[in-house]
């Protein structure tokens, strides 16, 4: 079958929007497509190194994100934990991009999270609106994660907030 | 709009948790009896002050966790994992 | 502009605005508020009263302000009850006064003052309960009571939220404010500095002090800059704290673009700000009180501080001649300014009959009558003040002093609003005659005025002039007449008393019976005024009195700022399936479930909905059919405990499963009645796929959670909604399996019997077939990964061409599952158990679950319960309409009288292409059991319509099953 179908497809349309006059977008705002997402839940021990509360460390070729207790996301990498469930999430979550000066202004319009105080590597499962939301701090900016049927509505709500600092969607 | 120090996540929006039940009760055995169970699904105290409570941070990391909480000042005394071990 | 002063003021003369207030052009300057620029042309009359319609002026020159409220309108807008004291001049303004009838200036509403007597405190009490008074009264006080009229056109502007944190949060930008904020900003901690007008200074915008050789104005906007520099400060000015909540979380509103003629594409033009602050500071200043005396309310009376903000602020001549009365120093400075700025003073009276310290000498300096031991007993004037009377305090000859300006001062008190909302306590001072901030239970500080504190030079630690005075002063027993407590709501010193007699004593009684401080400033010079008075008729002391409680928000805030950016589509999220955009493009009309949306129906060339959800589910019947059935809830189960989970928490046994194979299940909640339902799975030895349904697929993940964390935490399992990962398309009708053997690989259809379970491929990608029916046909669930859903979808509808394979929404699925009995919401709604729903024979297994011990309460085993039957029109075409309730037919003869007693209620309904009539579901007492073949009517007293029916099993269609076995 051919490739996955985005549930952006009818909302990313590559270009600059909102204000611009401000020394250029603000926020840069794009889709990570085609990511493995393993979702690792554990009754007992893993017999692993995965990272602690809210945060992140790099696992294999990819990075293992904290999220809850005994609860991890592995992100395009794997492992085989004792005692645990590996469940596949790929098609489940949207990965989201947001990296450009205004990441935190944007995020701050829904996220009650103190985010002068979020730094790369560390991961918060938060509310953003009314979206439950997972953010991953990386290098000028975050990784956001969102369930897939919202997607779409937590894309227009990025972007509306986004307006006035002006967002660019790069060309994939 | 009081916060709510997650065990797992921190001092967490109080919006981002939902309210689940009174903690201070157990859930009798199967055969405990027509009156155990009235009372555990129906009967609720009412206290003024410390109360302890179940809240689930549904929007985070989705434990259950057991607040005690000044029904009173709405002061949050403590929050602790429900399940021992978490 | 008559009466601007020549020079003076923090106004840019180079910067002419226009604007129109009642239709009339006037013009004012960029720095003007509406109320200054009305002032400065020499518009007096601003307002006509709340109940009585009397002429009103402008009282105050900021959000205290009772009588100034003006509808604002212009850029699509309809704002009522805007005060123009804080309404920021600009060029095409737009307002027009309230409560009036025809014109402001000719109200023939004012005969209400005539009918003064008619109107007393409690009007609305007394007219509510008892007699025909209040259908009577209810028309004309409707029409003429009442604040400006809100518009029913959709709200054009755009708001948002934002949250923020900071360490030190400092609330007013007055002196106090701009010292706190600039000592917590040197220790480099996060802090917002947040100021409700556009310049920062507090009172030093229009006091004439001196601080550290520069005048007020220029040392606080040199503090401004200060902070400014400063990479950890944040300064918003028009930005109000309204609410203090718990864990110091504080709301403010900031007013972005009201004061722009244009305002700047993408930019909301109002936004709450949510900050959480680890400290607050409390530089919220304090609100000067009025003096009372008869006819107080004449347009011309003000606040004597608000007198010198005009003055000196806004180079307004407020007067020709005028009249201070105080009972404190600080209306001195008041005279003073008056009479340096041209406008001649006929006395300052003053209640105090010695005054002492510098004022008195200053006063006399600058030639100024002073009457001492004076009180004002008379106000003369219409629509503005012509003269007051000032008596000797203890009796004597009333003189006449003519005026068209008094300046009153009763002293000055704290603005404690946020103190109070965050929980801190208040103290009464007798001497300030007012409530200063007492003992706190968050994070935070009163400063300066705010705390009754008044001296400059020690609240900013500047070298300031000698002009420090003390609003220190006694009460003042009004004399009789029309006296005004409360401007907002026309409350007189009467109202108060007769509160008071008609035993209305406590403070919380007194404000709701008499609706002082009710008003939009929520009693801002009113509270205390009313309060001293109730004190003085109960004969106890103010602290006794007490005060109400001081609530949310603090000054008005629109209704738009509160829901920022979540209107229309945004009001709720949209919940969208994989194959959302798909149904979208081929006609299909949408309804909510939850979150969701899900296709009702795809409407063709020119058909209804019925149309449509007929045709699709005859087309099930016949052929095959599929659906968008994403939404189910999906959690995934595993661990060594995964089936005692389930045993716990289903009523019937999965214990005999077996690898490959699903099952019907039911969860019952602890009180013993139906929760949810659906079918598990089970795809490995410790490995299970529970389904729910969407609508409880979120409490049904949070109850596993629970049980897991709370109740069982020793079971060595772990859950996981995979709702969103697996797109799930059901493939229904006679020709289904010949529509799948088409598509699907790696299995052979006919080793799948009826509940089984495969492993399959579509096109190369992996998904799971489940042997499932919820119409009764032949029929196979297809979940596969959520981003193939779309192109398997297609395949599936462009394989099927031969079969004529059609989409089919949620209302055929419907009409589907009536035929067949299944219930769904409408019957599992919370009232009914296990047996009510046909399903009492999957409880009889031995194990202990969820809801067992409840379930076998005596009410809950009753044959009299109301329970699941069918329902046929005996006329075989009659449609049913939800909620219709059952009715013997003595009832409903000769026609139904009301109330009657109800026997159950239609829960579902559909018309049937099986049966070719309209079918029901509903829940009657005694169930099939009692009321098998049965005449019941179905009534709906809405509609005044009656469906004779007879009762019939729930199973319409194919009761033995033998087509989805097939």
């Amino acid at each position: 079958m051919a490739d996955a179908t985005s549930a952006l497809t009818i909302v990313t349309f590559p270009g600059r929007f909102g204000r611009l006059d401000q020394g250029g977008p603000g926020l840069i705002l794009r889709e990570r497509r085609g990511l493995r997402l393993t979702e690792v839940a554990a009754w007992d021990a893993t017999g692993l190194d995965l990272p602690g509360p809210n945060a992140s460390a790099p696992l294999g070729d990819g990075v293992a994100l904290n999220i809850g207790p005994d609860r991890w996301l592995l992100v395009d990498t794997e492992a085989s934990p004792d005692n645990a469930a590996v469940v596949d999430q790929s098609h489940g979550r949207v990965v989201l991009r947001l990296t450009g000066a205004a990441v935190r202004e944007v995020l701050s319009k829904g996220c009650p999270i103190d985010l002068d105080r979020f730094a790369q590597g560390d991961v918060a499962a938060t509310r953003l609106g009314p979206f439950a939301t997972l953010l991953h701090g990386i290098e000028g900016g975050v990784d956001l994660y969102v369930a897939r049927g919202y997607a779409q509505a937590c894309w227009e709500w990025l972007t509306d907030a986004a307006g006035e600092y002006g967002y660019e969607v790069p060309i994939p | 709009m009081f916060l709510i120090p997650c065990p797992h996540c921190g001092p967490r929006a109080q919006t981002e948790f939902h309210y689940g039940d009174d903690a201070r009760r157990t859930r009798p055995a199967d055969d405990a009896g027509a009156d155990a169970w009235f009372d555990f699904t129906y009967q609720r105290d009412n206290p003024k002050g410390p109360h302890r409570e179940y809240w689930q941070h549904v929007a985070g990391c989705r434990a259950w966790i057991v607040v005690e909480r000044d029904t009173v000042t709405h002061e949050i005394l403590s929050a602790a994992p429900a399940k021992a071990g978490t | 502009m008559s009466n601007r002063l020549a020079d003076g003021g923090l106004i840019d003369r180079g910067r002419r605005l226009r604007f129109r207030f009642d239709g009339r052009g006037y013009e004012g300057f960029q720095g003007d508020t509406l109320a200054s620029a009305l002032l400065a042309n020499g518009a007096r009359l601003v307002g006509r009263s709340f109940k009585y319609h009397r002429p009103r002026g402008v009282f105050a020159a900021g959000v205290e302000e009772p009588n100034a409220l003006v509808t604002l309108l212009g850029q699509g807008r309809r704002e009522p009850n805007a005060r123009a004291t804080t309404t920021e001049l600009y060029d095409g303004l737009v307002a027009e006064s309230q409560n009036r009838w025809p014109a402001l200036s000719v109200d023939l509403m004012a005969v209400n003052g005539l009918l003064a007597p008619l109107l007393p405190a409690g009007f609305y009490y007394k007219t509510l309960f008892g007699g025909p008074g209040w259908r009577f009264f209810e028309p004309w006080v409707r029409r003429a009571a009442g604040l400006g009229k809100g518009s029913t056109a959709p709200d054009l502007d755009r708001y948002d939220h934002k949250y923020a944190h900071c360490e030190v949060l400092v609330v007013g930008a007055g002196p106090a404010g701009l010292a706190a904020a600039l000592q917590a900003a040197d220790g480099g901690e996060r802090v917002m500095l947040v100021e409700q007008e556009p310049r920062v200074g507090g009172s030093l915008l229009w006091d004439r002090r001196t601080l550290d050789g520069r005048d007020g104005p220029a040392w606080a906007e040199a503090q401004a800059q200060a902070l400014a520099a400063m990479d950890n400060v944040t300064l918003l000015r028009r930005t109000s704290a309204f609410g203090y909540y718990d864990d110091n979380l504080v709301a403010l509103v900031e007013r972005r673009t009201d004061h722009l003629a244009a305002a700047p594409a993408f930019t909301t033009r109002q936004r709450v700000w949510w900050v959480r602050a680890k400290r607050v500071v409390l530089a919220t200043g304090a609100i000067e009180q009025p003096l009372l005396f008869p006819d107080n309310d004449r347009p011309g009376v003000m606040l004597a501080g608000a007198a010198r903000a005009y003055l000196n602020r806004w180079a307004v001549k407020l007067g020709s001649r005028a009249v201070v009365y105080t009972n404190n120093d600080t209306a001195y400075a008041c005279a003073l300014d008056l009479a340096a700025a041209g406008i001649e003073v006929a006395a300052l009276v003053d209640l105090r009959p010695a005054p002492d310290g510098p004022w008195p000498a200053r006063l006399a300096e600058a030639g100024i009558a002073l009457l001492a031991g004076h009180r004002l007993v008379g106000c003369r004037g219409g629509q503005s003040v012509h003269g007051v009377e000032a008596a000797p305090v203890n009796g004597g000859a009333a003189k006449p002093l003519g005026c068209d300006l008094v300046a009153v001062s009763g002293g000055w008190a704290p603005a404690v609003h946020l103190h109070a909302q965050a929980g801190g306590r208040l103290g009464y001072d007798e001497a300030l005659g007012a409530y200063r901030p007492g003992p706190v239970r968050q994070a935070h500080e009163s400063v300066g005025a705010a705390t009754g504190m008044f001296e400059l030079g020690q609240i900013t630690g500047a070298t300031v002039d000698d002009g420090d005075a003390s609003p220190v002063g006694p009460g003042v027993e009004p004399a009789p007449g029309k006296v005004f407590v409360d401007l907002a709501d026309d409350v007189t010193a009467a109202d108060v008393e007769l509160a008071q007699r008609e035993g209305y004593r406590s403070v919380e009684h007194l404000k709701r019976y008499t609706t002082l401080g009710m008003g939009a400033d929520q009693g801002k010079t009113s509270n205390l005024a009313g309060q001293s008075l109730s004190a003085k008729a109960r004969a106890e002391s103010n602290a006794a009195v007490g005060y109400p409680s001081f609530r949310p928000p603090y000054a008005p805030v629109t209704i738009g700022a509160l829901a920022g950016a979540d209107v229309g589509l945004r009001f709720v999220p949209q919940r969208r399936t994989a194959l959302d955009d798909w149904h979208r493009r081929h006609g299909a009309i949408f309804v909510d479930a939850g979150h969701w949306r899900r296709p009702r129906a795809y409407l063709r060339n020119g058909e209804t909905l019925e149309d449509a959800y007929v045709r699709e589910a005859a087309h099930v019947r016949q052929s095959v059919g599929i659906a968008d059935i994403s939404t189910l809830g999906k959690i995934d189960i595993q661990g060594p405990d995964s089936l005692e989970l389930l045993q716990r928490v289903y009523v019937n046994d999965f214990a005999s499963l077996k690898v490959g194979r699903a099952r019907y299940g039911l969860m019952l909640r602890e009180d013993g009645l139906a929760g949810d339902d659906g079918t598990t799975a089970r795809l490995g030895e410790h490995h299970y796929l529970m389904t729910t349904t969407t609508g409880h697929a979120e409490h049904t993940l949070s109850r596993l959670e629970y049980h897991l964390a709370v109740d069982w935490p020793e079971l060595r399992c772990v859950v996981t909604s995979v709702t969103e990962q697996w797109a799930a398309i059901a493939v229904a009708g006679p020709s289904s399996r010949d529509l799948l053997r088409e598509v699907l690989d790696g299995v052979d259809l006919d080793d799948v019997p009826f509940l089984a379970v495969a492993d399959v491929t579509l096109d190369g990608v992996a998904c799971r077939l489940f042997r499932i029916s919820y119409s009764g046909e032949l029929a196979y669930e297809l979940h596969l990964p959520a981003g193939f859903a779309e192109a398997a979808w297609t395949r599936l509808l462009s394989a099927g061409d031969g079969l004529g394979v059609a989409p089919y929404g949620m209302e055929a699925m419907g009409a589907l599952r009536i035929e067949k009995g299944h219930v769904t919401h409408a019957e599992m709604n919370g009232q009914t158990g296990a047996a009510d729903l046909g399903l009492g024979r999957m409880a009889k297994a031995a194990k202990p679950h969820v809801g067992r011990a409840m379930s076998q309460r005596p009410a809950l085993t009753d044959a009299e319960r109301p329970a699941l039957i069918g329902l046929v029109p005996t006329d075989g075409t009659t449609d049913f309409k939800g909620g219709m309730h059952l009715l013997r037919e003595a009832d409903v003869t000769p026609a139904p009288s009301l109330p009657v007693d109800s026997l159950g209620h239609v829960t579902s309904w559909s018309y049937s292409p099986a049966l070719g009539m309209p079918i029901a579901l509903a829940l009657l007492n005694g169930g099939l059991a009692a009321n098998d073949g049965a005449t019941v009517y179905a009534h709906d007293p809405m509609g005044g319509r009656v469906v004779r029916a007879r009762v019939v099993s729930p199973h319409f269609y194919d009761p033995k099953g033998e087509r989805q076995r097939g």
